[in-house]
């Protein structure tokens, strides 16, 4: 859940669907070629949401939230709204508002490379 | 039996033996080591895991334990020292002495939330943040957090907490919709505002107080002793109500397993709300 996945950027995006459409579109021979160099699943990725917030980079993937390529912990309620590493006390609607809210109290600092661990 | 005095009566010097007390739990490792327990015990009410200190009945008897074991560290370096409490419907000003150079120290600067004044700032090279949510290795704190203001709880809103009449609620986690336990730790609240009391009071400091290691920012002790107080002050208003869920829940019900009743053991100690639900002959608070 910490492991230091790399944050999904838009040329990943464009060259997992072109890696999709080679699939779909050409010869079966050249499947074990690709699968070589590419040994990943080519199921379509979420949409990812992007954003420039008070001078820092928000990524958002379904609830993966990722600030200036720093993992936030990502939690949620039972009512299903969002609590983050950084914001225990009180949650958000949407993980988009839950990635602001950890601006707004980081300020200028950085995400922790890998967070303590809950229970 | 010894005293745990309302922070805004005590001397300069119970000021100083308090903050001594602290940096030696912190330059030995003891202080971080509880730090780490109340991040470790953090589950929220979506997973399926016990939850044992936060959106669920045995907040109080969870925290009431967590200072305990605190302050018995504490006092094993100073017996003259206990945990004072922080009344924040009175005391809520950012400039209130407890924010004072010879107390907890100020509020972070506007950049990087850093404190630069008190006996915690960083650059006294005696409070180093290592139970870290962000990268900063100094303590951070927003009070009133001016960028979105946000006021202390006023005695209005405690007082609607207090007025519940029974401890806790079905189904015994944030969505409670009743009970002092969910209003006072301050997931119930209006529509018209969403956060109150407990969970207001970790906004309003802002900084680390917000977190998962809230409890680097010693005024984390200050404001749960309030805490503690204000079960007894709702036992005393509600004597006939008691401590719920009684019993084990049913089979069956979606928070079994979660939630913990009166006479079930709550880790990491091993003491059930039962044995928590009162401090007679160990501490008192001072009126």
């Amino acid at each position: 859940m910490y492991a230091a996945a790399a944050p999904p950027t838009r040329r990943t995006v464009l060259r997992t669907a072109f890696t999709a459409a080679v699939l779909a579109g050409t010869a079966a021979a050249l499947a074990p070629v690709l699968r070589a160099r590419r040994p990943r699943s080519v199921t379509a990725p979420a949409p990812l949401a992007e954003e420039t917030y008070r001078g820092r980079h928000i990524a958002v993937q379904q609830a993966d939230v990722w600030i200036d390529g720093r993992r936030l912990h990502v939690m949620r309620r039972a009512d299903g709204s969002y609590l983050s590493g950084i914001n225990h006390f009180e949650s958000f609607a949407t993980p988009l508002e839950l990635a602001r809210a950890a601006v707004d109290e980081l300020g200028t600092a950085q995400l922790a490379q890998a967070a303590p661990h809950h229970g | 039996m010894y005293t745990r005095q309302n922070q805004r009566n005590l001397t300069s010097a119970q000021k100083k033996r308090f903050v001594a007390a602290l940096l030696e739990l912190k330059r030995d490792g003891t202080y971080d080591e509880f730090v780490r327990i109340h991040d470790r015990y953090f589950v929220p009410d979506r997973e399926t895991k016990l939850r044992v200190g936060h959106m669920s009945p045995s907040f109080f008897p969870w925290h009431r334990s967590y200072l305990l074991e605190f302050e018995t560290r504490l006092r094993a370096l100073d017996p003259g020292v206990s945990i004072p409490y922080w009344d924040w419907t009175t005391d809520s000003s950012p400039v209130s002495s407890l924010w004072a150079e010879d107390f907890l120290g100020g509020t972070g600067r506007e950049s990087d939330r850093k404190v630069t004044t008190g006996p915690f700032a960083y650059d006294t090279g005696n409070w180093t943040i290592r139970v870290r949510t962000s990268e900063a290795a100094f303590l951070t704190r927003n009070l009133g957090r001016p960028h979105n203001p946000i006021k202390l709880p006023t005695a209005a809103e405690l007082q609607w907490a207090l007025d519940s009449t029974v401890y806790d609620a079905g189904p015994w986690d944030s969505t409670a919709p009743d009970g002092f336990r969910n209003r006072l730790e301050g997931w119930a609240a209006p529509r018209s505002e969403r956060w109150r009391n407990h969970n207001k009071v970790h906004q309003w400091i802002g900084g680390h107080m917000t977190g998962g290691a809230a409890p680097n920012d010693p005024a984390f002790w200050l404001h749960h002793a309030f805490v503690d107080l204000l079960w007894d002050r709702w036992q005393q208003q509600h004597p006939a109500a008691g401590y719920l869920p009684a019993r084990p829940l049913e089979l069956g019900d979606l928070q079994r397993g979660r939630v913990i009743a009166l006479d079930e053991p709550m880790p990491p100690w091993g003491v059930t709300p039962r044995q928590m639900l009162g401090h007679q002959g160990v501490y008192r608070y001072e009126a």
